[in-house]
């Protein structure tokens, strides 16, 4: 008779107990990459109903329960690429009253996601997408043609940013207030005769502009109305122009008993496949600890201006909001503290899966072979789970350029030149019969990903 | 120290999975009941606003010096605009809806349609002038003028902090006087809600 080798048994050991750990540990982060490129793609297609329709589709089995605020915000700005705004703004207030519940619970969550991965917690948003819900919004009700909505999310933007200023003032953090929004906002009073409150909001923009240039490196627009006729209307065109750049999840290596970082890390790594190359290389290690963070990619798109013509009057556009370099920046000044709070997440791992490593030796011996596998496969388990947080608004844009002209009355053809970076022609696109009125601003917007 | 952590972990995570369990109720409730859920303004705040405000209103000065300018008969009143300046986005027909229905209900005042209201009529009026008998049509020119005109605004201040807030409304209403212009009366009534969100989320 033969000596039978005991075997591993589930219902026994640190093991079990450790599988039941990793769900806490584990990332379901959103949408992958390669669902963006494709939403993406659609967009720069013009076929926002298949973005939709992709978006859509991937609710439960992409987004899932935790991302259902990101869920919202993809398919509220594609939505409203499309002009259906009533949905648009239905869907982005879903988003916003949920981003309003998960804000009370910030204090308690930055607490629990020192130890939690922080894809495991549901998504809220960053703080230039909260503000841009509500300036989408706005837009939403300007183009439905209802200015009272449209002043109510001014009001909410105006809020929150007053909230923002209050928070951060003092700090070394570059976003606190709007310019973008607040220009809107001045805009908006001033369609509503509010002067003084469209004063204020100017001001606002003005002084947001300058701490834009130092910032991100965004020149201070005049964003003035071209063309010296009286008596006639305005149009504002709003171009919403790129893709906002995609995070992607990088890591880096610490050796655990020589106590050095080493950047171990390719460039560009989606989350799937950082997550993969982790547990390839913690197996190989085994006495290492496997930390991720998230970074910007800006994909290219070619389209770097526009130039807008009715009546004889013609206006190139100015750049009023560059989202990518407000979200790369924010990022960027939140990077240590995320870079913390993974090493302090992949230090719980390691712990525990030395923990469970160790068990197994005391039951079989340091030189069995259950011990090694023990210890190489709890490493390696431990490195899947390290994803960095990639998730974001991937629909927006990366661009808000805007274009004033005043044009005499009545109904006029725009014909908006999309531009490279040389000034060259890429595209046109033609909006037919753009009524303008006397005394009153129309607004018309275009999105262009290409 | 390994073994107590580990030990500890399972029950927080078959906690954590409890938690998920849900479903939907419903839970049928009198229409007049109060009951206030999100903070926002709701269909208790329009309802006890305007029967507050339309009780103040008929009770002051104006209203017996209007009885005597017209021989003891009753003030014509129209409900205007009141604009929602707050930061919700409030159904303000709903709210002026309740106002008709306060002053109406007051036996007070007479009360003509609104803009909207009689021009849908006044459709109906020309519609009838082509297909309607000539002994059932409606003549045109003939409807009562409004003595008074109650408009006013929805405004709204919130002070708030993490998951606390106080969230102020202040709904100004004026009658106006449609001769004269005068202001009638200026009324005024406050509500101030605190909400607290919760903080548990896991």
């Amino acid at each position: 008779m033969g000596v039978t080798r005991p075997r591993l048994s589930p219902r026994r050991g640190g093991a079990v107990r450790f599988l039941l750990v990793l769900p806490l540990l584990a990332a379901c982060g959103g949408p992958s990459g390669e669902m963006r490129k494709q939403v993406n793609g659609l967009i720069a297609a013009r076929d926002f109903a298949g973005a939709q329709a992709r978006i859509e589709k991937g609710k439960e089995p992409s987004y899932g329960r935790k991302n259902q605020v990101l869920y919202y915000l993809d398919l509220g700005a594609v939505q409203h690429d499309a002009g259906k705004f009533k949905e648009s703004d239905q869907s982005l207030d879903k988003a916003e009253r949920r981003m309003e519940e998960l804000y009370t619970k910030s204090v308690t969550r930055a607490a629990g996601t020192l130890l939690l991965n922080d894809n495991t917690t549901e998504y809220a948003g960053e703080r230039f997408e909260r503000a841009m819900v509500n300036a989408y919004r706005a837009l939403n009700f300007t183009f439905l043609g209802d200015l009272e909505g449209a002043l109510v999310e001014v009001r909410k933007l105006s809020r929150l940013l007053q909230e923002y200023a209050d928070v951060y003032n003092g700090r070394k953090t570059a976003y606190k207030d709007d310019a973008f929004g607040q220009f809107l906002a001045s805009l908006l009073y001033e369609d509503d005769g509010r002067l003084d409150d469209a004063r204020i909001a100017r001001e606002k923009s003005r002084a947001a502009y300058k701490a834009y240039a130092a910032a991100y490196g965004t020149a201070t627009p005049s964003l003035e109305p071209y063309g010296g006729m009286n008596g006639g209307g305005e149009l504002v065109f709003l171009h919403y122009n790129g893709v906002a750049p995609r995070k992607v999840s990088k890591s880096f290596s610490v050796a655990w008993r020589d106590a050095a970082v080493a950047l171990d890390a390719s460039k560009d790594d989606e989350a799937e496949s950082a997550k993969a190359k982790n547990a390839i290389r913690a197996g190989l290690l085994g006495q290492s600890i496997t930390v991720s963070y998230p970074d910007y990619v800006q994909d290219p798109f070619q389209i770097a201006g526009s130039a807008v013509e009715a009546a004889g009057v013609s206006a190139r556009t100015e750049l009023a909001s560059d989202l990518a370099a407000i979200a790369q920046k924010d990022l960027a000044e939140r990077q240590a503290v995320i870079r913390t709070r993974a090493i302090a997440r992949a230090t719980v791992k390691f712990v525990l899966a030395k923990a469970v490593a160790d068990e197994v030796a005391k039951k079989y011996g340091k030189n069995s072979w259950q011990h090694l596998l023990a210890q190489a496969g709890s490493a390696a388990t431990s490195a899947a789970t390290e994803g960095a947080d990639t998730r974001a608004w991937a629909t927006l844009p990366a661009q808000f350029r805007v274009a004033r002209l005043r044009l005499p009355p009545g109904t006029h053809d725009v014909v908006v030149d999309y531009l490279g970076p040389t000034g060259a022609k890429l595209s046109t696109q033609t909006f037919k019969d753009v009524v303008i009125r006397k005394g009153r601003r129309t607004y018309l917007h275009d999105r262009t990903a290409l | 120290m390994h073994k107590e952590m580990l030990k500890a972990l399972p029950l927080i995570v078959l906690g954590l999975a409890l938690s998920a369990c849900g479903g939907t109720s419903v839970h049928r409730m009198d229409a007049g009941e109060v009951k206030d859920v999100s903070g926002r303004w709701n269909d208790t705040d329009s309802r006890l606003v305007a029967e507050e405000m339309i009780t103040d209103c008929l009770a002051q000065a104006w209203y017996p010096r209007a009885l005597k300018e017209t021989d003891g008969k009753e003030p014509t009143v129209i409900v205007g605009t009141v604009r929602n300046q707050s930061q919700e986005h409030i159904n303000t027909d709903t709210f002026v809806e309740e106002l008709q229905r306060a002053l109406i209900n007051s036996g007070k005042v007479e009360f003509v349609a609104s803009k909207g209201e009689r021009g849908e009529v006044r459709d109906e009026r020309l519609d009838q002038d082509t297909n309607a008998s000539e002994e059932t049509r409606t003549a045109h020119g003939k409807e009562t003028g409004a003595n008074y005109m109650l408009s006013g605004t929805l405004n709204q201040i919130v002070d708030q902090e993490g998951g606390k807030a106080v969230v102020y409304y202040q709904t100004n209403l004026k009658l106006l006087n449609m001769k004269s212009n005068k202001i009638a009366w200026n009324g005024q009534k406050k509500i101030k809600k605190f909400v607290k969100r919760s903080k548990a989320g896991w």
